[in-house]
């Protein structure tokens, strides 16, 4: 068997950062390891499919397990996203638990996970993102799919810091990622060390 | 700039959209005549007011959804799903609201 | 006028401990922080600011605001030079640059004002008069002399240096304008604690409030400005947006504004846009405009030193700078009469204060009273002086002389247009109000209403008033609470007068409505005696409103000049519709990120450094990076694609193939669906097998093709052409949930999650063989010719696909994304022992178009499967989308041009894309044209130029004919023979490759 290396769409990112001035500025993470599948519920099986995950179907609304968080993409279908790395059977195993009501999608590597946070991560992302950030409309939990700098995003608030995930597609990663890092610049950034 | 009630993801800008065009146009039976089939691809109302339309959120859920619009004042009276019957402005009452996130 | 006019003390807005040096036409000044351009070069004397548009005639600034007409300067130099800045609104910072613009070889001796000589031909409607014939001299002359002439500024020749970003938010109640009407709503809304944004133009807040003379809530309105401001600021629900212009006002209460970041300093700061324009999303707009002062309309009114009323107090009050040290007031309403009180105040001259009107006002009274000399019923006639006012001369009502009066400012005033702009927008056609004599906004359409001198409310405790009552109203109506509400905000209850309309003063000199274009009041006459008596033909014949101010101080006016020149009222003849930009608004600032590197994203797979590593040019694939070619050093273009696509019928070459779309679909009645949407039968397609197919759009035509796969029962994989892949995304999409909904089918893009890569060549399978020896077995028996099969390799999930585009023994693996690199890797060690190379999409082009494979530039959109020679894969047993308008009569037409294969026949020369194929090459034409040529290559195959065409009658008619290809733009007609467009290998041996 070859033994290889494998890659991440931003592996090859320079580190680089911008000095925050009276700010505190942004952090910005690349999240590693983990699985995504997207799943779909066979016609007229959605209520059962939502119950056997123990997830819910409420449009903008992440739903968190203990093993993932569930982010409903349409009628029927959810992103799903587990913490444990590729090839340790995530997929498979929601295979099999939805065998018969589901399907599943493995997408780990479609798109890739930048953490954005810091105290101005809701001003950054408006600087792309069209949709209603604020605390009296999204607050943790909250998720969406929207494009942000002409890539489709997926959108997770995280915590209330605010922190956000934002999934992008691997083939756009490093444009995105050069579009966030710049944009970013005013409020100066840093990157943090491998999230998780 | 239109704002648009998605059945799915609540309101979003026109820009997540692509507009598909006539909602009102029903697909002919597989063995409908070949008159049927060139009325349900080429013949289309241009109605002067309100019209029922395609906009498809390619930036969003990716559903067809279903918009009652008014082509002169660009007024949207309504939305909904793709197997929604949705009445015009003074045909019937107003549609029901959906529960959805806010935006 | 020269020297300081400074006043000693006074200027609200400016900060005298903070002097700051700034250039004008090369000459050095200084001036003060919070200073205009306009203002400081007012203090140092300099009144001549600019040269008009037509006439070249010397202006200063007529106004002290964004509505400013004629001083319009080039600000900054080099890559930063900009055209068309305001000066009344530059913010002077140290070491500012600007430059005076439309004059030469200088702002005080103009060339080109000798046009005022020639101006009895330089009325209205002049270029559609004089550079009407002939044609030919459109371009060469007329258009260079417009040029020259009629610039306005010389925009940088170099990239822009700075960056412009955009920004979105929402809001529950945006309140445009920050005077006080503005500020009013803001408090009364942002108190309920709705989301309120405030946007205000200009740096400071305030509007046109006095800030000494303005009481409010007992206090100097100075004071109350900035309590407000600091209460507004201290509210977390509330953001004030300073030196931002809301320039447009859309449809479902979006709005557009311009942050000007850093307009106000000489560079940005590193990392900080210049500009940032805010797409604003609200559910309650309260407009708090304000409005424009208008001028009266007598001869000689655009010389410098004559200036609308309002401007000479703000010139006063907010900058400490007279305008002039002798000033006559000409009014036709009570403002002028504050404007005097200012002066007075300030300790300045105040010649005479002619008022139009004849009756006495209380305002006048009082003037008298302090001593001030007050003259009813009388009009200026004409402005006397140089370049710079000396004097006025003035008339009765009546057009009996009166006097000459000697001054070096006028002070004008013909009384106040409420800013519809915005609301004009929407689609309101403003409504004509004889007590205001203007147009104030009709009923909102949009969720909208306005406040204070907007709406034609000009006293300040109606101003109040309505803006506390708009802030209220705004929030219930946007079903928020409001509370128990505070009082709003008090001033004095003042009566004011009824202003008099006075269009135009007596005179038969040049007196200007629009001062930008140089529109006179006459050119409004003629305009409608020619017969362009409607308003917006009047517009666009005399050119009035159409310059960068959008006739702020004119439109009015000019409409009521044309009414009377057609003897009717002035609501019969309307106003014109406002557009946005409210203000220019640089293309840049639209732009925001989206150019040069950002202009839009760049979408690289996951080999993509393997192609960097072995020297590969790319090219945009629609959004895609793909390998073009891999040129070795000293190879050109031509040779290196002859090369590659030599090399792998002899050895073997891999390719990326990531960019193919890959749709991954699940369900039962997914078999049932892909017969539905293509056009050949997908029933019996065992797991584990690949088919072609070809998809039709509803009107019959070719959509797209690509290879589908049945990964297993309920399990497919679909490939699309890179090109069509998001508009196959969303057919299918149409078709699952629009037209059949019932089917179980579900499917999502897996484009990106895969990788991918052809092996094309006679040593495929060994290569194949070793790289992923002991993970699958690629032998014939266990991979027949269209098998698929999923491996595990290397603890990572891979797909073998055994299907070719070459034509030659072929496979393509997919494995996810990450494991991209260590793919391509293993194949390529693999390979060398086997004259693996990489190729790229211009020598799969080639290897295609020898096996006669269509690709996009055949899938053009007017050509059905049988045009492509694939009319039998139309299934006669099922229905599909297409079927029924493909057979159409036209569409199965004998004479429809049909696909076919050619050859150069001649030993030099080439073939080329887009060149017609004519019988005869001496009568070349779109009627002797049979067809036309889609592809071409350079085949090594065939030892000749090939190409592919679109024959009418096809090879039926045509096969082993001779034709020429006819080419105009590089005049080329070079013979070529028809043939069969499967070129190589028709009989697909190389592909189902040698039993091992």
């Amino acid at each position: 068997m070859t033994e290889f290396q494998t890659i991440h769409p931003l592996g090859d990112v320079p580190p680089q950062s911008v000095e925050s001035g009276d700010t505190s500025g942004i952090t910005l993470n690349v999240r590693h390891e983990i699985s995504m599948v997207q799943i779909f519920a066979r016609n007229g099986r959605e209520m059962e499919l939502a119950k056997k995950l123990n997830i819910e179907g409420v449009p903008g609304r992440a739903s968190e397990t203990r093993s993932f968080t569930a982010f409903p993409l349409a009628p029927g279908q959810w992103m799903l996203v587990s913490k444990n790395a590729p090839g340790s059977g995530f997929g498979t195993g929601i295979a099999k638990k939805l065998k018969g009501i589901g399907y599943v999608s493995e997408q780990s590597d479609s798109r890739v996970c930048i953490r954005v946070s810091g105290s101005q991560a809701r001003e950054l992302l408006a600087r792309g993102c069209r949709l209603d950030l604020h605390q009296s409309v999204a607050s943790k939990g909250f998720c969406a799919q929207t494009p942000m700098a002409q890539v489709g995003v997926l959108l997770h608030q995280v915590n209330d810091g605010p922190t956000y995930d934002l999934y992008v597609y691997s083939g756009f990663a490093r444009s995105f990622w050069e579009w966030l890092a710049h944009t970013a610049g005013q409020f100066g950034y840093s990157r943090g060390g491998r999230g998780h | 700039m239109h704002r648009i009630d998605c059945p799915w993801c609540g309101t979003r800008d026109e820009a997540e959209f692509q507009y598909q065009g006539d909602a009102t146009v029903v697909r002919p039976d597989p063995d409908a005549s070949e008159e049927a089939f060139f009325r349900y691809v080429y013949l289309r109302e241009n109605p002067k007011g309100w019209h029922t339309e395609w906009w498809h959120h390619v930036g969003g859920c990716r559903q067809w959804v279903k918009v009652v619009r008014n082509t002169l004042t660009h007024e949207i009276f309504a939305t909904g799903r793709a197997q929604e019957d949705l009445p015009l402005p003074g045909t019937r009452a107003k549609p029901r609201r959906r529960t959805r996130p806010k935006q | 006028m020269s020297g300081s006019n400074r006043l000693s003390k006074g200027g609200s807005r400016i900060d005298r401990t903070r002097p700051l040096r700034f250039r004008f036409d090369g000459r050095s000044f200084s001036g003060f922080a919070g200073d205009t351009l306009a203002s400081a070069l007012l203090a140092n004397g300099v009144t001549l600011m600019g040269r008009s548009f037509k006439y070249h005639r010397p202006r200063g600034c007529l106004t002290a605001g964004s509505e400013e007409p004629n001083a319009i300067v080039e600000m900054r130099s080099g890559a930063r030079r900009e055209p068309n800045t305001r000066a009344t609104i530059a913010e002077l910072y140290d070491g500012l640059e600007a430059t005076s613009q439309n004059r030469f070889p200088s702002l005080k001796f103009d060339i080109q004002s000798l046009n005022q000589l020639l101006s009895p031909f330089l009325t209205a409607g002049f270029y559609y008069k004089t550079f009407m014939w002939p044609a030919s001299f459109w371009e060469p002359v007329y258009e260079k002399i417009i040029r020259r002439s009629a610039g306005l500024g010389r925009a940088a020749t170099e990239p822009d240096p700075d960056t412009y970003e955009h920004a979105n938010t929402h809001c529950d109640v945006l309140v445009v304008g920050a005077g006080p009407a503005g500020l009013a709503a803001a408090l009364s809304a942002g108190r309920t604690g709705a989301r309120v944004l405030l946007v205000e133009e200009q740096a400071a807040a305030g509007g046109m409030l006095s800030p000494d003379r303005d009481m409010i809530d007992g206090k100097r309105s100075a004071d109350w400005v900035e309590q407000s401001q600091a209460e507004l600021n201290a509210l977390d629900n509330v953001t004030i947006m300073m030196r931002t212009t809301l320039f447009g006002y859309y449809d479902h209460n979006v709005l557009a504004a311009l942050e000007r970041v850093n307009d106000h300093v000489a560079e940005p700061p590193a990392h900080q846009p210049r500009q940032r324009l805010w797409t604003i999303r609200a559910s309650e707009v309260v407009l708090a405009c304000g409005s424009h002062e208008r001028a009266l309309t007598f001869d000689n009114n655009d010389k410098p030193g004559v200036m609308l009323s309002g401007a000479v107090r703000a010139f006063v009050e907010r900058y400490g700078v007279t305008p002039g040290k002798r000033v006559v007031i000409c009014t036709n309403n009570d403002d002028g009469y504050n404007t005097a009180e200012a002066l007075i105040n300030a300790g300045i001259e105040v010649a005479l204060i002619a008022d139009a009107r004849t009756d006495l006002c209380i305002a006048a009274q009082s003037a008298r009273e302090t001593g001030i000399r007050v003259e009813t019923g009388l009009l200026p006639q004409k402005a006397l002086g140089g370049q710079n006012v000396s004097g006025l001369s003035l008339q009765r009502a009546d057009g009996s002389f009166s006097e000459k009066v000697d001054c070096d400012c006028i002070a004008m005033s013909a009384g106040f247009s409420p800013d519809v702009h915005l609301v004009s927008q929407t689609g309101v056609a403003p409504v004509w109000r004889e007590n205001v004599l203007g147009f104030v906004p009709d009923k909102p359409i949009r969720r909208e209403r306005s406040a204070g001198a907007g709406q034609g409310t000009f006293d300040l405790a109606g101003c109040l008033a309505e803006g506390h009552a708009a802030g209220l109203d705004a929030v219930s109506s946007a079903g928020l609470k409001t509370g128990r509400a505070k009082a709003p905000p008090k001033a004095k209850a003042v009566e004011i007068a009824p202003p008099l309309a006075i269009w135009r003063c007596p005179g038969n000199g040049k007196a200007f409505v629009d001062f930008q274009n140089d529109v006179t009041a006459r050119d409004i006459h003629l305009a409608n005696q020619e017969g362009f008596s409607s308003v917006e033909h009047a517009k666009r014949y005399t050119t009035l409103g159409m310059a960068t101010d959008q006739g702020k101080t004119s439109n009015v006016t000019g409409i009521a000049l044309l009414a009377t020149a057609r003897g009717e009222p002035i609501p019969d003849v309307g106003t014109t519709r406002f557009r946005p930009p409210y203000s220019p608004v640089a293309i840049g600032a639209f732009a925001g990120h989206e150019r040069g590197k950002e202009f839009q994203p760049v979408r690289r797979t996951a080999m993509h450094a393997c192609g960097e590593k072995l020297g590969a040019v790319f090219v945009e694939a629609g959004q895609w990076l793909r390998p073009q070619y891999y040129p070795k050093s000293g190879e050109g273009v031509m040779e290196a694609i002859y090369r590659e696509s030599k090399q792998v019928r002899e050895t073997a070459g891999i390719c990326d193939v990531s960019t193919l779309g890959k749709i991954e679909i699940f369900g039962d009645d997914s078999g049932e669906f892909l017969n539905r949407i293509y056009i050949n039968g997908w029933k019996l397609l065992a797991p584990g097998k690949a088919r072609y197919g070809l998809m039709l759009r509803e009107d019959g035509y070719v959509f797209d093709d690509g290879t589908t796969s049945r990964l297993a029962d309920d399990h497919y994989l679909m490939t699309t052409t890179t090109a069509n892949a998001a508009r196959v995304l969303a057919h299918m999409e149409h078709a699952s949930q629009v037209l059949w909904p019932d089917l179980d089918v579900h499917f999502c893009s897996a484009t990106e999650q895969w990788c991918g890569v052809a092996v094309a060549g006679p040593n495929a399978r060994a290569i194949l063989a070793k790289a992923f020896a002991d993970a699958i077995d690629v032998s014939d028996e266990a991979l027949p010719f269209m098998g698929v099969r999923t491996f595990e390799w290397s603890g990572t999930t891979a797909r073998i696909f055994r299907i070719s585009f070459s034509g030659e023994l072929a496979f393509e693996v997919n494995v996810p994304w990450s494991a991209g690199e260590g793919m391509w890797n293993a194949i390529w060690e693999a390979g060398q022992d086997h004259g693996l190379i990489p190729y790229g999409t211009e020598a799969l082009s080639v290897l295609r178009i020898e096996k006669g494979h269509v690709a996009g530039n055949e899938l053009d959109g007017r050509t059905t499967a049988a045009d492509m020679g694939l009319g039998k894969m139309m299934s006669t047993k099922k229905p599909f989308i297409g079927q029924k308008l493909a057979g159409r009569e036209g569409m199965v037409a004998k004479d429809r041009a049909k696909l076919v294969g050619l050859k150069l026949t001649e030993d030099s020369g080439r073939l080329r894309g887009g060149a017609h194929l004519v019988i005869d090459k001496d009568n070349a034409n779109a009627e002797t044209s049979l067809g036309w040529v889609t592809s071409v290559c350079d085949s090594p195959a065939i030892g000749c130029w090939i190409g592919l065409a679109y024959l009418r009658g096809g090879l039926e008619e045509h096969d082993g004919k001779r034709l020429f290809a006819v080419n105009p733009i590089y005049d080329e007609a070079p013979a070529v023979e028809v043939v069969s467009p499967h070129f190589f290998d028709p009989q697909g041996e190389r592909l189902k490759g040698p039993v091992r």
